[in-house]
C-alpha cells in the first residue's frame, strides 16, 4: 500500500469513532488504493461508491 | 511509481547544444553535473522545467532562449528531454521559431510516433503539476525561498501530493459526480424541474466562481512570490540610505515615534467620538425623537423574528388560511419555506441588536458636547499629519533622485501587496452570512452556499437519502484529511530537525513547523522570520529529501548548486543523506563544490554515481579540449559544447575565475 499510514490510520480511527462497521473502512481504502493505481472505469467507480454507501449507517 | 530523467538535448538554443545521458550502463544513479557559470545552468534548469508541465511562453520568453553570440544564432531550436516512468520510455519536446518568436510542445505517442502537443503518460499525468516541478527541479538561490514565505502553499502542496493525501479530495469529487449524476437519473416533472433547472444554474455559477476565486488565490501568491525580493531589497536599501547617517537616523526614530503616538492619539479620539453619538439620550435634535419612534414601529409590527414567526407558526396549524382557503400539505410547505426568507435569523439578530443598543443609550441622561470631542478630532489629525510631513520631507532631504523613484515604487507595491494579502488572509476565508450570493469572494461562504443549493436540489430530486450519506462521508474524508496532513506535517519537522542536528551545524536554524509553509526557530526555540539563503538552502533540501524518503512517489530531485554556503561539515551529511535517497538525484556543480561533497559521495557509494563535465567550447577553452583527448573524450570539431563522462575529468576540470566569481 502505497498510501501514508498515517491517512490510513486516520481513516480507521474516525470510522470506528462514528460507530460505523470496519468494513466501511476496508472499502474506502480498498476504493483509494485502486484510485491511486488508477484502476477505477465510471462502472467499477460506481458500484464501488454504492457499496460504501450501502454500509454507512446514519 | 518511479520517474527517472534519463537524457536531454539542446539545440540552437542559448545554452550550448548539451546532449547530456544521465543514464549510464542503463541505470540512473545519482548525478553530478558540473557546468561551470556561464555555461547556461539556470536555462538548462528551467528547461527542463518547462518540458514537463504545459508552459505558455510568451514572445520575450521565447527570445531570451536564443543563442546571445551573433555567430552562434540560429532561427530555430529545441530542447528534448527523455524520460521513463515505470519502465516505459517517454519524450517531451519544446521547439522554438526565434523568427516569429514563437514556441511549441511536441510528445511522444505510446506507439512510438509524435504528436504536435504537451503530453505526458497517465502514470505521471496525474500527480505532476507546475508546483511540484517548481519545488522539485531547484535553483537553491531562488526557488528555495517560497517554501519559507507567508502566504506561499509549496511546502503543505507537497505534503498532500508526496504522502497521497490529495486522493481523498480525487475520492470526494467522486461522490460528488455520483451524487449528481443520481440526482439527474432522479427526473421530476412540471414545475419542480423548474426549480431544480434555477437551482443548477446557480449551483453552476457557485462553481464557476470558486474556480475564479481559486485562480485569483494563485495569481495572487504568485504575485506576493515575484515581488517579495523586490518590495524586500527595496525597503532595506532605502532604509541604509536613511539610516547611514546616525544624527538623521536619531531624527527619524524620535518623529516616528512621535508620529506613533500621535495616531494613537487620534485613534482614541475617534473612538470617543463613536462612544458618544451612540448614546442617543445625549442628542439635542429631532434624530432622538426619530430614533425612538423608529424602534416604537418595530415593537408596533412584532418585529422581529421572534414574533413574526408566531403568525405564521399559528397559521399553519390551522384547517384554513386568512384568506379562507383550505391549507393542504403543499401549501403548509410554501408557507414554511417563506416563514424562513421573510426573514432570517441573522436578520433578526442585527435588528434585535440595533433596538436593544438605541433602548439602553436612550436612558443615558448627560448631555456630551459633540463640538468640543469633535476639535479635539481636528487637532489629533492636524499633530498627526505635521509628523507624517516631517517624516516625508526628512526622507526626501536624505535621499537622491532614483532613491526617490525606488520609494515610490516600493510605496506601490505595498499598497497592492497588502491588497492581495488582504484577500488571501481575509476576504477568502470570511464566514457565510444570508446576505451573501455567488458572486462572493470567501470560498468558505461560496462552498456553504453549494451546500445548501445542493441539499435543495436533493429535496427536489427525491434524492435526500443519498445526499445525506455523501455529505456524512465527506465531512468524515476531510477530518482525515485534515488530521493527517497535521500528524504529518509533525513527523516531518521532527525528521527534519533530527537531520539538521545531525549536520552538527554552528549556527543552526531548526524547523519550527510546517503549516501552509515552513515555519523556523533558533536553538532556543524563538521563532525566526527567515533564515539566511544558506540556512534556507539547507532546511529546504532537507525538507525535500525527508519527504522524498517517505512517499512512495520516486520523482527525480534536481539541485543547482546543492551545497552553496555550507561547511565542509554540512557537505559530507549532505552527501550521506542524498546517498541514501530512492529517487534520482541530479545535481549541478561547479568546481568549488567538489570538495567534501562530490569526492566523499564517490567514497560513499561507490561507482554507483555518475560524474559527467560540461563546458562551452570556445577559444579559451581549448585546454579542455586537450584534456578531454587524454581521457578518449575528444570533443566533436564543430560542436560548441563537450560533454564528458569521467570521474577523473571531473577532478581537474577547473574553470578560471570560478572560485572569484563564487565568493562574490
Amino acid at each position: 500500500m502505497s498510501i501514508d499510514p498515517v491517512l490510513i490510520n486516520k481513516i480507521n480511527k474516525k470510522i470506528s469513532e462514528e460507530n460505523q462497521l470496519e468494513n466501511l473502512a476496508d472499502e474506502i481504502l480498498d476504493y483509494l488504493k485502486k484510485k491511486d493505481l488508477d484502476q477505477l472505469n465510471t462502472e467499477e467507480r460506481i458500484k464501488l461508491i454504492e457499496s460504501i454507501l450501502l454500509k454507512i449507517k446514519i | 511509481m518511479k520517474f527517472n530523467i534519463i537524457e536531454w538535448k539542446s539545440v540552437g538554443l542559448r545554452c550550448p547544444d548539451f546532449n547530456i545521458k544521465i543514464s549510464k550502463n542503463d541505470k540512473t544513479f545519482p548525478s553530478f553535473i558540473q557546468m561551470p557559470n556561464g555555461t547556461g545552468k539556470t536555462t538548462t534548469l528551467s528547461l527542463l522545467k518547462r518540458s514537463l508541465y504545459n508552459h505558455e511562453f510568451k514572445s520575450k520568453e521565447v527570445w531570451d532562449y536564443s543563442a546571445k553570440k551573433k555567430e552562434e544564432f540560429k532561427k530555430e531550436g529545441y530542447f528534448q528531454i527523455k524520460c521513463e516512468v515505470e519502465g516505459k520510455i517517454f519524450y517531451s519536446k519544446i521547439n522554438f521559431n526565434f523568427e516569429n518568436k514563437t514556441c511549441s510542445y511536441e510528445s511522444s505517442t505510446d506507439d512510438g510516433g509524435w504528436k504536435s502537443e504537451f503530453s505526458l503518460p497517465n502514470q505521471i499525468s496525474r500527480i505532476i503539476n507546475r508546483e511540484i516541478i517548481e519545488l522539485l527541479f531547484v535553483d537553491l538561490e531562488k526557488d528555495i525561498k517560497p517554501m519559507f514565505r507567508e502566504n506561499q502553499t509549496g511546502a503543505q502542496e507537497a505534503i498532500k501530493t508526496f504522502c497521497k493525501i490529495n486522493l481523498i479530495d480525487r475520492f470526494i469529487a467522486d461522490l460528488d459526480t455520483y451524487k449528481t449524476k443520481k440526482r439527474k437519473e432522479n427526473v421530476q416533472r412540471g414545475s419542480t424541474m423548474n426549480e431544480i433547472k434555477t437551482e443548477e444554474t446557480r449551483e453552476t455559477k457557485i462553481l464557476n466562481q470558486i474556480e475564479k476565486i481559486n485562480n485569483k488565490i494563485e495569481e495572487s501568491k504568485k504575485y506576493l512570490n515575484e515581488t517579495e525580493d523586490q518590495y524586500k531589497n527595496g525597503k532595506d536599501h532605502l532604509r541604509s540610505k536613511l539610516e547611514k547617517d546616525s544624527n538623521i537616523k536619531k531624527q527619524l526614530d524620535d518623529l516616528q515615534k512621535k508620529k506613533e503616538d500621535a495616531q494613537s492619539n487620534y485613534d482614541k479620539s475617534l473612538l470617543s467620538n463613536f462612544n458618544t453619538i451612540k448614546k442617543i439620550g445625549t442628542y439635542e435634535s429631532d434624530l432622538k425623537k426619530e430614533i425612538t419612534d423608529f424602534v416604537s414601529g418595530l415593537d408596533d409590527m412584532q418585529l422581529p423574528e421572534a414574533e413574526a414567526r408566531v403568525f405564521f407558526e399559528a397559521l399553519i396549524k390551522r384547517e384554513n388560511c386568512v384568506c379562507g382557503s383550505h391549507l393542504d400539505d403543499n401549501k403548509r410547505n410554501n408557507i414554511i419555506k417563506e416563514m424562513e426568507s421573510f426573514i432570517s435569523s441573522d436578520n433578526a439578530g442585527i435588528i434585535s441588536q440595533i433596538k436593544n443598543s438605541i433602548n439602553q443609550n436612550s436612558k443615558e441622561a448627560s448631555l456630551n458636547d459633540l463640538d468640543k470631542i469633535s476639535s479635539e478630532i481636528q487637532e489629533n489629525k492636524h499633530i498627526l499629519d505635521t509628523y507624517i510631513e516631517e517624516i516625508k520631507y526628512l526622507t526626501k532631504s536624505q535621499l537622491t533622485k532614483e532613491d526617490l523613484d525606488l520609494s515610490e515604487v516600493i510605496k506601490n507595491l505595498e499598497k497592492k501587496r497588502k491588497e492581495e494579502e488582504l484577500f488571501l488572509k481575509v476576504i477568502t476565508k470570511k464566514p457565510y452570512t444570508s446576505r451573501d450570493d455567488e458572486n462572493s469572494e470567501s470560498l468558505v461562504s461560496l462552498n456553504e452556499q453549494k451546500q445548501k443549493v445542493e441539499k435543495e436540489l436533493a429535496r427536489l430530486s427525491k434524492t435526500q437519502s443519498i445526499e445525506e450519506k455523501v455529505r456524512y462521508l465527506t465531512r468524515i474524508l476531510e477530518e482525515a484529511k485534515r488530521d493527517s496532513e497535521i500528524e504529518i506535517s509533525n513527523e516531518i519537522t521532527i525528521e527534519c530537525n533530527k537531520k539538521l542536528k545531525e549536520m552538527a551545524l554552528s549556527n543552526p536554524l531548526f524547523v519550527n513547523s510546517i503549516n501552509e509553509n515552513i515555519k523556523l526557530e533558533n536553538m532556543e526555540g524563538v521563532d525566526q522570520s527567515e533564515g539566511s539563503t544558506g540556512q534556507e538552502a539547507r532546511i529546504g533540501i532537507i525538507f525535500l529529501l525527508t519527504i522524498l524518503e517517505r512517499s512512495s512517489i520516486k520523482f527525480p530531485l534536481i539541485l543547482d548548486v546543492p551545497v552553496k554556503g555550507m561547511d565542509f561539515d554540512a557537505r559530507l551529511r549532505t552527501a550521506q543523506f542524498i546517498s541514501k535517497l530512492d529517487s534520482q538525484f541530479i545535481g549541478f556543480v561547479i568546481d568549488s563544490d567538489k570538495e567534501n561533497f562530490t569526492d566523499k559521495f564517490k567514497e560513499i557509494t561507490n561507482n554507483s554515481n555518475n560524474y559527467i563535465t560540461c563546458y562551452r567550447r570556445e577559444d579559451e577553452t581549448k585546454e579542455f579540449d586537450d584534456l578531454a583527448k587524454n581521457f578518449n573524450y575528444p570533443p566533436h570539431e564543430n560542436s560548441n559544447a563537450h560533454v564528458v563522462y569521467d570521474y577523473e575529468f571531473f577532478n581537474k576540470f577547473k574553470k578560471e575565475g570560478e572560485q572569484k566569481e563564487e565568493s562574490k
